[in-house]
């Protein structure tokens, strides 16, 4: 083989939504002009590997040909995206001019950025490539610093490397290992003063999955209550910890915390975009709804979310994952997560407050309370008050741990809904009412209660899908009195 | 624009109401629609906007006694209290005046509209402002001083500090009217204000009686549908305390050193047998006294 001419494939991906979708890599050294060029639908990421190639190479003690160098990304009509691409084309460039042999990227799967010293750095999404590397038995050849993110995956195979001249050197190829599952709170509930009708309304949420708002003035804890629900469900399991770790580490986020085991808790500001919320752009990276995937999604100060914004969150939170429409494409997000809110009573925050006056009027109350919207509204299963607390009760508090005992209980619970069929947040209509089996005198409770509270349909299949969790809570069978009358008292709050 | 039943009486005009002239500053016109013979000397009922079922079942026990006694309620058609004083005077058929800060014949609040329309076709809607005024915020202080004049008494069942129930009472001391006052629980924000009348000289009103008494009028009755009762026979821990001072369940719990589920469980069944209601606050306090449930 020539020196100066000769072709050579490498396999790679390109991410697509949190799939690594396949991509060959050919590489041709032809004779003509000295020339390099890039087709096949690369952004401009992919068009700047040409300077990053080039000079990796030469730094490298390598020689780039002084040729017609041409690469073609296959399949050519699939959009390519960013900079993993420098290491396959450099590799491929070696390997059609000789300086590399074939069998170090043959069954392989390159995939990295170039410095032009000739180092090599992890890429966005590293997680997908090795689970498509994986999927393909193919061995994975990526920076060395990708260890923390990849070793989520079984049975792959992988050879870390630091440089583009490591690509020839033939260590074995390393095997992984899971590391530990640890589950970490965000927040212990023990942590946490007072506040015991909202402890027990997070307990209940957690084990039915369920919608919470809290409502109560600024500084009466509502922050650190949400921080708590993470540590209070129970751990992901593998293929959740994975699904979980892949969504992060598209994003360019530490995904090693999530692979763990450890449930996200995501808490956009109010002034996150739609598109930062819910995800896009191109290559699209995923919002907050689906980083919180598996894990918990707080929004504080609700109503200062724009209505767009609040609107926009109904279709992951009715069908648990984010359909993002571009023009390459429909590209779906996974996006199950819990969703819990705070908002003040009123715009002055005060309302309410044994011991600051608020200043709202009646129609600025209703105005402001009006903002979160009907259809999100319709969503929360679960309202609770919250209130400052006596700062004495604050300093007799000694720290223990609350959420261990409690995420016991709630696994409990869900093992029970889950032994009916489905979890307690997707019970509706006729299957809800079985699973609540209510005596007729319980029947006539709920026609109490909702002619009391003055319930919609959907205030009553709230009232149940709460009942029937906390009577999971309790391993009780059947719905009863009791548990109809607790959930009552977590029911949203309509005018006065 | 005048509707076609509305009315302007002028100071100067024989229907115009007499007590108002006692007043320091008496409207220079009044414009009305409803009954005009009824701006006789009444018995104004106010109270806070951000009431409690405390406040609105004692301004409809009070309102309703005296309506049902012949005697004119006079009040602000505000949400709360006031809403609760007029509706009490129209259930027994009583005659009820709403003096609006914007005009006559504009409804605001906007969720009164309903009653305004039978005050005005039952009772009488005045203002001093032209047809069609909007509402604007001095123009409410304004006609506090009309509610204060046009009455006999101004009775105040609900304010919390500072409030502007004050602004009322002050044009009743002003006009020289007697201030009476229902006491609440000193424990109660919104009732921190009416105990401070009462503590500045007001006089209390704690039954029929007493009102009768200041108001002159004779018969006070002595049957207990008249009197704010709630029933204690159950000797309800959490019923009894809750009567006193609404409270959350949090403080329900360390008051009893009871736990919050058995607590939001007796809340509960308390809310369904219709005993308390949850406010807005996250309080529980005992439901509005109006009637006797069927049971």
């Amino acid at each position: 083989m020539s020196h100066h001419s000769g072709q050579a494939t490498v396999r790679t991906g390109t991410l697509r939504g949190i799939d690594a979708i396949p991509v060959e890599v050919q590489v041709d050294v032809g004779r003509g002009l000295p020339a390099f060029r890039i087709v096949g639908l690369g952004d401009i990421a992919v068009q700047e590997a040409r300077e990053r190639v080039r000079a990796a190479i030469r730094s490298s003690g390598l020689s780039f040909p002084d040729a017609r160098v041409t690469v073609n990304l296959a399949p050519a009509p699939l959009k390519k995206h960013g900079t993993g691409f420098d290491l396959p084309i450099a590799a491929g460039i070696l390997v059609a001019t000789g300086q590399v042999e074939p069998r170090f990227i043959n069954d392989s799967w390159l995939t990295g950025e170039l410095a032009l010293d000739g180092g090599l750095r992890p890429v966005n999404g590293m997680l997908c490539h090795a689970i498509a590397a994986a999927h393909e038995r193919r061995v994975l050849v990526c920076s060395v610093d990708s260890e923390p993110e990849i070793s989520a995956v079984d049975a792959l195979h992988w050879r870390g490397i630091d440089r583009l001249s490591d690509v020839c050197r033939q260590s074995t190829p390393t095997h992984r290992q899971l590391p530990p599952t640890n589950q970490a709170c965000t927040a212990d509930l023990g942590s946490v003063a007072g506040h015991q009708s909202a402890k027990r309304a997070l307990e209940i949420a957690a084990a039915g999955a369920l919608n919470v708002l809290m409502v109560g003035p600024p500084g009466s804890g509502k922050t650190m209550l949400a921080r708590c629900l993470p540590g209070i469900l129970p751990p992901m399991s593998h293929a959740e910890a994975l699904e979980t770790a892949v969504i992060h580490s598209v994003a360019g986020l530490d995904s090693s915390s999530a692979s763990g085991g450890t449930r996200p808790f995501r808490a956009p500001h109010h002034a996150s975009t739609l598109r930062g919320l819910i995800g896009g752009g191109s290559p699209i990276r995923p919002g907050e709804v689906s980083l919180a995937h598996n894990g918990v999604l707080f929004l504080d100060e609700l109503p200062e979310f724009g209505p767009a914004t609040l609107q926009a969150l109904r279709q992951p939170m009715e069908d648990r994952r984010i359909s993002l429409v571009r023009a390459e494409g429909r590209v779906d997000l996974p996006a199950d997560f819990m969703f819990i809110a705070a908002a003040n009573p009123c715009p002055c925050g005060f309302l309410g407050d044994p011991d600051k006056r608020c200043t709202c009027t009646e129609t600025s109350i209703s105005r402001y309370a009006s903002r979160i919207g009907g259809p999100l509204m319709d969503r929360i299963d679960i309202c609770l008050r919250v209130d400052r607390i006596d700062p004495g009760l604050l300093m007799s508090t000694e720290e223990v741990d609350e959420s261990t005992a409690v995420r016991t209980d709630v696994q409990r619970a869900r093992t029970m809904a889950e032994s009916r069929g489905a979890s307690n947040r997707l019970l509706n209509g006729v299957p809800l009412l079985r699973a609540c089996s209510l005596t007729p005198d319980c029947v006539q409770r709920v026609e109490e209660i909702a002619s009391h509270a003055r319930l919609s349909g959907r205030g009553v299949t709230r009232l149940l899908r709460v009942a029937r969790t906390i009577a999971d809570l309790e391993s009780t069978p059947s719905v009863m009195s009791e548990h109809l009358d607790e959930a009552a008292s977590y029911r949203i709050l309509e005018g006065r | 624009m005048r509707p076609p039943d509305g009315w302007e009486i002028d100071k100067g005009d024989p229907r115009y109401p007499e007590t108002l002239l006692t007043t320091p500053d008496p409207p220079k016109r009044i414009y009305g629609l409803g009954n005009p013979n009824l701006l006789t000397p009444g018995l104004a009922v106010i109270g806070a906007r951000k009431s409690t079922p405390y406040g609105r079942s004692c301004a409809h026990l009070f309102a309703g006694w005296a309506a049902s006694r012949g005697v004119v309620i006079v009040s602000g058609a505000a949400v709360g209290c006031d809403q609760a004083a007029h509706r009490a005077a129209l259930e027994v058929d009583g005659a009820t005046v709403a003096v609006l800060g914007c005009g006559a014949d504009v409804d605001y609040p906007r969720d009164a509209t309903q009653l305004l329309d039978v005050i005005r076709a039952r009772g009488a809607v005045i203002s001093e402002q032209p047809w069609g005024s909007t509402p604007r915020r001095w123009a409410f202080s304004r006609r506090n001083r009309i509610i204060a004049g046009l009455s006999h008494s101004v009775l105040v069942v609900e304010a919390s500090l500072p409030s502007g129930t004050f602004s009322t009472a002050d044009h009743a001391l002003e006009a020289d009217r007697e201030v009476l006052v229902v006491p609440g629980s000193i424990l109660s924000p919104e009732c921190r204000g009416s105990n401070r009348l009462l503590v500045q000289g007001a006089t209390p009103i704690t039954d029929v009686s007493e009102l009768a008494a200041v108001l002159g009028l004779l018969g006070a009755p002595e049957d207990a549908e008249h009197t704010v009762s709630h029933d204690l026979s159950r000797r309800d821990a959490i019923m009894t305390a809750l009567v006193a001072n609404p409270m959350r369940p949090d403080d329900l719990a360390r008051e009893f050193a009871l736990d919050i589920v058995t607590v939001a469980r007796r809340l509960g069944e308390l809310e369904r047998d219709g005993k308390v209601i949850r406010l807005r606050d996250g309080r529980y306090s005992p439901v509005e006294n109006k009637r006797r449930r069927p049971h």
